[in-house]
């Protein structure tokens, strides 16, 4: 479970979340993008260490998948930006 | 203890098994960075034609540039087209264009002239300069996968630097404890150790500046399938603003001459690059590119109309600084060491063997652990072709370096071949090395062998240099004689350093148990139950 999360759920979690985060954080479009891609590779390592921190392995699967969830939904009810 | 005995296993797990499946991986990149560093170097070695001095008077480009516009627009559909000025880096003149051909591939075509005469400068191949930078930038990949990879190892390096933070902890303790003349286990851990701390603050920023510029490769696809419905171009306008758009009607060009002599209005220096879209087209759009006045800036740019030359902009500078541009420029000069001069590249060069020899020296613990310790449950020829993998691979990607540069002189076929020459003589000698690992018996000799190798590689290649084109230690009147020297003067100090670090590497494996390593060792059984 713990190898899922590190390799597969902690990269959808970044991907979702950050896109998640472009669309629903305020001020200028351009500005908000530029300091998501700084936090990227931040966000990503912090999953993956994530992955192996939680005592239990079940804890970090439900967490990411959630972090995942979360931002699909907000991509979802967020228009696209023009 | 920094963490909890269960958690710090956990990490240990992490930081152990992502370092032993991707070290090899991270360390190549590591290396290869240590040679990227000397791009602006290379090039001058690699091109006597190219070891010119930057003279009083430059030739007046504008006619020749335009001959070259004409000719790469009969071609096809011109895409983009931009003149480099003679200066410090690159001493003469340089056309670059890229153009989409009948089947809609897109061709890109480049020129050099002199800077004082504007003669053509002989056509060579792309070889050892182009492959090593690129190696490192996107493994000679398709660029979205290859830098992606490359921001992979970045990211692997972050996870490794934050486990390894954690499973260590004592850091001020770790800093002074070296015991060299220990078991080998002792001493493959106290040299992680000690590597790890000298090397943490260029380590984290490395890996960090260099999975952002990996990882920026992937992120912008996805998002814009996520964001933007799959449309790449409406993200790209709506974070850069949208591109000026061609009229269709013909105009003549601003003349690239007179651009040369407009002085940046803060800085005063001239211009080294102008980039140009909509070509021949009313709506041309001069792009004009000024060395960085601010420190760890990539550079500084003015914004012209490319017809009549009137500023886009009220103040003649579209650099529009907010804290995202800020740290965003700075990140390739501080990956690259650009900010600083050949001294900051060779603490960059050192750094980054730290970081390289860092994975190695992990990925030598690990397997110190299992073939001697009580570690691991693979039988011990698989730990020992682990070693002798890891000793080629660590060994194999230098002397294939060194190799490029004899190949890169010596070359005798076509010069549109010579890239993928050089592809196969790099990647011919690291397996040729890992394989002459894999049938060696004793690691410390063979590790002894090829650095003797390495070393001799290393300090042949000003010889080479003198043979082939003449060049001497002691002559750079020109500013590309100055660069193509300081390679042969690296070849050579490093040479020196291999050779003789090789002659302090035992020639057999210390198996002398003391008391305190059997306290060690009993203490690892303990900590790993």
């Amino acid at each position: 479970m713990r190898v899922v999360s590190v390799t597969l759920l902690s990269l959808m979690a970044t991907i979702f979340l950050c896109s998640a985060l472009l669309l629903a954080l305020p001020g200028n479009f351009s500005e908000r993008a530029l300091w998501i891609t700084i936090f990227v590779p931040l966000i990503w390592a912090s999953f993956m260490t994530y992955s192996y921190w939680d005592k239990k392995a079940w804890r970090t699967v439900l967490a990411l998948g959630l972090v995942s969830v979360v931002g699909i939904a907000i991509i979802i009810i967020s228009p696209t930006p023009v | 203890m920094l963490v909890k005995q269960d958690r710090h296993k956990r990490l240990y797990d992490l930081h152990s098994w992502s370092g032993v499946l991707l070290g090899l991986f991270i360390y190549v990149v590591a290396f290869t960075g240590i040679i990227a560093l000397f791009g602006d170097e290379l090039g001058p070695w690699e091109n006597p034609a190219q070891r010119l001095a930057i003279p009083d008077q430059p030739f007046a480009i504008d006619q020749t540039f335009q001959g070259f516009a004409k000719e790469t627009q009969e071609k096809g559909e011109l895409q983009f087209i931009r003149i480099d000025f003679p200066h410090e880096k690159a001493p003469y003149y340089w056309g670059f264009a890229s153009y989409d051909d009948a089947s809609n591939q897109r061709i890109f075509v480049e020129k050099k002239w002199h800077p004082a005469t504007g003669e053509l400068l002989p056509e060579r191949g792309n070889g050892l300069s182009h492959w090593l930078l690129d190696i490192h930038r996107k493994l000679m990949l398709p660029t979205t996968l290859g830098r992606t990879l490359v921001g992979i190892a970045g990211i692997v390096m972050l996870v490794l630097i934050v486990t390894g933070i954690f499973i260590h902890g004592k850091i001020i303790k770790g800093f002074f404890t070296l015991r060299l003349d220990r078991s080998t286990r002792l001493k493959w851990q106290d040299s992680h150790k000690v590597l790890g701390i000298i090397g943490l603050p260029f380590s984290i920023m490395i890996s960090f500046t260099g999975a952002f510029l990996g990882v920026v490769a992937i992120l912008s696809p996805l998002v814009a399938v996520i964001a933007f419905q799959g449309n790449t171009e409406a993200l790209i306008a709506k974070v850069l603003g949208e591109p000026l758009e061609a009229s269709g009607e013909s105009a003549v060009m601003l003349s690239v001459d007179k651009v040369h002599a407009i002085r940046h209005p803060d800085s005063d220096k001239i211009p080294t690059r102008v980039i140009v879209t909509n070509y021949g087209d009313k709506n041309a759009h001069y792009r004009v590119i000024y060395p960085a006045t601010k420190e760890l800036n990539n550079s500084d740019q003015i914004e012209l109309n490319g017809v009549n030359g009137s500023a886009i902009d009220a103040n003649l500078t579209n650099t529009k600084i907010t804290g995202a541009n800020r740290v965003i420029n700075a990140v390739t000069p501080l990956h690259y060491a650009t900010y600083g001069d050949i001294w900051l590249k060779w603490i960059y060069a050192l750094l980054g063997l730290f970081l390289a020899l860092l994975t190695a020296t992990g990925l030598m613990l690990f397997v110190e652990r299992r073939l001697h310790g009580s570690e691991g449950n693979r039988s011990k020829q698989f730990y020992q072709r682990l070693s002798k993998t890891n000793i080629g691979v660590c060994l194999g990607f230098p002397i294939a370096t060194a190799v490029l540069f004899y190949h890169d002189k010596l070359y005798a076929g076509l010069e549109v071949d010579r890239l993928y020459w050089t592809g196969i003589t790099y990647f011919a000698v690291a397996f040729a090395t890992t394989f002459f690992s894999w049938f060696q018996q004793d690691g410390y000799k063979t590790v002894k062998r090829l650095m003797i190798t390495l070393g001799v590689l290393a300090t042949g290649i000003p010889i080479l240099n003198l043979i082939t084109t003449g060049a001497t230690l002691w002559a750079s009147n020109t500013i590309g004689e100055a660069f193509s020297n300081r390679t042969d003067i690296s070849a050579l100090v490093l040479g020196i350093i291999i050779i003789v670090s090789s002659t302090q590497i035992p020639t057999k494996r210390n198996n002398n148990k003391t008391k305190s390593q059997v306290a060690d060792s009993e203490l690892t059984i303990v900590a790993a139950e």
